[in-house]
């Protein structure tokens, strides 16, 4: 059927949104740049190549795409001089198939940042964290290679509804790091050679003040022996070595189906926040220091504890015990924790502790929302009156004067012409020498313009109550 | 540079807001506004703010370019609002009468003071005589967006922003008044009359003692204190060049966690509203300070103090809780020094973990100070008034 070209013109205006676009990147150019080109929907494609910048990405739905041509992707390279990968800060925003490396604050940090996807990126060296989604909610960190940072590898800080699978972590200070988050499912990834493997940590001075409902399941976390090599005045600093799975503060965690083998201090270590950090760091009075309602089910739990270091070397020692345990939870004040058998493992620590019950938490297929979070939506009556009153109102007055002329003024100069105010909006020109001219809101999209626009101009003035300021009046700033 | 041309119109709106209102007040009898104030819409006789970010949905309600604010305590009419800005500005507050809240919180300096530490009164001196200052022990806190905070105080004592509002009215060495002599000096001036307009129909607080009303007026009127316009708003609502490159660079650091800025200073608001120990250094002479040791009893809170929000810092220099840095860029020279820099070793202080080692170039520490400053928007400055239901004159000190 051929359309009438009218026809498609009229029905790409009345279209809310225009097509996604596909912004290509070719080696040579700026990822930064044509990301700044871009729109909510579009995908920027980067060819293989190395793009020495840190790239940010501030608005929402960009998929951050790269290329792999003949064996070979698209590396972001910070030369061991610049700070950050890639930075994030709109929601629903994917990264994927890129190599990040040699950046000395993190490789790809999301912060405040709902809907977001990372996957199939290899990061190494980036100084920090390399995946960081921090204030975050409902995203997927997965099918990812890390390496090499002097924190966690993949760190989900103050996080919400997100899922960590299918990821290797290694040679960094922990692999996985789940900080004072909430629904958080850990699986199916291949932990090995960090300090310590998987860190789910309650972290004191945060805005967070609890945890909760965190499921690490089927991961291999093996050999997780590297001695910690972050500034001893640092966090991390103080995360134990030789162990595989640390709980420190951290609530309702369940562990079940990992491969949890050669880890020379302990398996697994229960730990209260004070233990874990108080002696470099002051606790937090609205948080609950103690690991509660942790639930061990079936592990493979072999080869643990046969070196112990640090604070559970310290507690053998206190204790007299030969070797490091599978199970060491070193807090005796912890409450409402469970495991399936006092027997199977090498468990210390856990003779108050129950026997969980069922059923596990093989039902869980993801911690991800099942819709992603919409962004509140205003209809353009609301849109057009709350940005009258959040912007508008600090010059304008319905009821008379302010510092810009009023809205009966403003209603006689544009009467029924809403358009052509919305455009005023963006690039006023002086209308009246009885007020100051006005500064350009071209800041606010053209959507946002027109709906102010119809809102002003349907307003129903009250009587202007006083008489237009006039230039050169007395400034009265008291106390000062 | 289009934002730099929206920051100077910006100023130029709120000198000459005052203007407007010198008419409204012509003649002897104050009238309270029955009209919100900007940025405030009114619903059911209630002033409620709205603002852009409201678009946004939040998750911890912090961090992030687009996150909604943290809902206001409390919201008051239009009366109310208007009522506690006369109580703001009127001397008709201290002892000696010669002294209002604006003396400290000057509307053109962030409603600080522009001072390291604030000014008191030597409460020995008697009644009538010359009073003579105190240098108090911390710096005048900005008010703007203070609306929205839960920790009040440099120590983290105060939590509630009506309780707050007359503490440095009744501190001995600040306005020292009590409260049966505020009570008295409210029945017998204009503000009997009006604090029974503005309260006496409004059912949640029409029964409070008339300083419980005096106390609700002033922090409604604090509560206006809205400062959410700033070109890095621009930014964030989708102005792309609001921000210049060096700005756009300081921002890029800011969110870095070579810095870890962001983190405690969490937009929108730029604070996370907790407490923390930094390690900044005490002025030569002033003794440490324990900050929020001696209001939550625990050892490792020594020398923890709230982190502020920086909207308006350019305007409240100067920094810290004992005003020891002059100037931003003294500020981030601190931060940039690294961890521990300035603590005495013999505090052995548990300093926040957040604070590190970042690696600041001059030019870099310059982005930083550059992104703060965009931080300014003062556009919906109160209207400062220029007579009182006291009768008395606004003095400066």
């Amino acid at each position: 059927m051929k359309r009438h070209p009218l026809l498609c013109l009229v029905l790409a205006l009345l279209s809310p949104h225009a097509p996604a676009a596909v912004h290509t990147v070719s080696a040579g150019q700026s990822i930064l740049a044509a990301v700044k080109q871009s729109a909510p929907g579009d995908t920027v494609r980067v060819m293989p190549g190395t793009y020495v910048e840190t790239v940010y990405i501030d608005r929402d739905n960009i998929t951050l795409q790269g290329v792999m041509v003949g064996g070979e992707r698209p590396v972001l390279d910070g030369r061991n001089t610049l700070k950050d990968g890639i930075l994030v800060a709109g929601d629903g925003v994917t990264v994927e198939h890129f190599l990040i490396r040699n950046y000395t604050a993190n490789g790809l940090n999301l912060q405040g940042v709902n809907n977001f996807v990372v996957r199939h990126n290899i990061v190494q060296d980036t100084g920090i964290y390399a995946i960081n989604p921090e204030l975050s909610r409902n995203g997927l960190v997965a099918y990812n290679r890390i390496s090499g940072v002097w924190d966690a590898a993949i760190y989900c800080g103050e996080c919400m509804d997100v899922d960590i699978l299918y990821n290797e972590a290694f040679g960094s200070v922990m692999g996985i790091e789940s900080q004072t988050s909430q629904n958080v499912l850990i699986e199916g990834n291949y932990v090995h050679d960090n300090a310590t493997g998987i860190a789910a940590f309650l972290i004191p001075g945060v805005s967070r003040k609890t945890t909760g409902n965190t499921v690490i399941r089927n991961n291999f976390v093996v050999h997780n022996n590297r001695a910690n090599f972050a500034p001893p005045d640092s966090m991390p600093g103080l995360v134990p070595e030789g162990v595989g799975i640390a709980i420190a503060g951290y609530d309702e965690v369940t562990l079940e189906g990992n491969q949890i083998n050669g880890n020379q201090s302990a398996g697994i270590l229960l730990v209260d926040q004070a233990t874990a950090f108080g002696s470099n760091f002051a606790l937090d009075p609205a948080q609950d220091p103690t690991v509660n309602s942790a639930r061990i089910y079936s592990n493979m739990l072999f080869g643990n504890g046969g070196e112990p270091l640090g604070l559970v070397a310290a507690y053998l020692a206190d204790s007299g015990l030969p070797r490091g345990p599978d199970i060491l939870d070193a807090d005796p004040t912890s409450a409402g924790n469970c495991i399936y058998s006092k027997e199977a493992w090498f468990a210390v620590g856990v003779d108050h502790w129950s026997l969980c019950a069922q059923p596990t938490a093989t039902a869980v297929a993801s911690m991800r929302l099942a819709a992603p979070i919409a962004p509140r939506t205003w209809s353009d009556d609301q849109l057009g009156r709350n940005t009258w009153v959040a912007v508008c109102s600090a010059c304008h007055n319905e009821n008379g004067y302010l510092i810009g002329p009023p809205v009966a003024r403003i209603q006689q100069d544009f009467v029924g012409a809403p358009e052509a105010l919305a455009a005023w909006i963006a690039a006023p020109t002086r209308m009246n020498a009885d007020f100051p001219p006005m500064p350009p809101q071209d800041y606010l999209p053209e959507k946002t313009r027109l709906a102010v626009a119809r809102h002003v101009l349907g307003l129903q003035p009250k009587a202007a109550a006083n008489t237009p300021p006039t230039a050169g009046s007395n400034v009265d700033e008291s106390g000062n | 540079m289009p934002g730099r041309r929206l920051g100077r119109w910006a100023l130029l709106c709120c000198l000459l807001a005052p203007a407007a209102i010198c008419r409204e007040l012509d003649g002897a009898e104050i009238r309270l506004s029955e009209d919100c104030p900007p940025g405030y819409l009114e619903r059911e006789g209630r002033c409620h703010l709205v603002s852009l970010y409201d678009q946004y949905a939040s998750f911890t309600g912090q961090g992030g370019l687009r996150a909604a604010l943290p809902p206001p305590a409390r919201s008051y009419t239009a009366a109310q609002i208007d009522l506690g800005r006369y109580l703001f500005f009127d001397p008709l507050l201290s002892r000696e009468r010669d002294m209002s809240c604006a003396n400290c919180h000057r509307p053109a300096l962030g409603f600080s003071d522009g001072q390291a530490r604030a000014m008191g009164r030597d409460p020995a001196i008697p009644a009538g005589e010359p009073a003579t200052g105190r240098l108090l022990p911390r710096n005048t806190p900005g008010l703007w967006n203070i609306g929205f905070f839960r920790l009040l105080s440099w120590d983290g004592k105060r939590t509630d922003l009506v309780a707050q509002s007359l503490a440095p009215v009744f501190a001995a060495d600040e306005m020292n008044l009590d409260a049966g002599e505020l009570a008295r000096r409210l029945r017998q001036s204009a503000y009997g009359a009006l604090l029974a307009r503005a309260f006496g129909k409004d059912e949640r607080y029409r029964t409070l003692p008339l300083v419980e009303q005096a106390a609700h007026a002033l922090a409604a009127f604090q509560g206006s204190l809205v400062s959410l316009n700033s070109r890095y708003d621009y930014y964030v609502f989708g102005a792309n060049d609001a921000l210049s490159e060096q700005e756009l660079r300081g921002l890029t650091l800011f969110r870095s966690f070579d810095t870890r800025c962001s983190e405690c200073h969490t937009p929108p608001l730029f604070s996370n509203q907790q407490l923390a120990t930094l390690g900044v250094p005490e002025p030569v002479g002033k003794p440490f300070d324990s900050g929020a040791q001696a209001v939550f009893g625990r050892e490792d809170l020594r020398g923890a103090f709230r982190i502020p929000g920086l909207r308006n810092v350019a305007l409240t220099a100067p920094y810290m809780h004992n005003g020891v840095f002059g100037q931003l860029e003294d500020v981030v020279k601190f931060y940039a020094d690294g961890r521990g820099n300035s603590a005495s070793p013999a505090e052995a202080l548990k300093i926040h973990w957040h604070i590190v080692h970042p690696r600041l170039d001059p030019q870099q520490q310059g982005d930083l100070v550059a992104f703060l400053r965009a931080l300014t928007d003062t556009s919906h400055m109160p209207r400062i008034p220029t007579s009182l239901p006291s009768g008395l004159s606004i003095s400066a000190r």
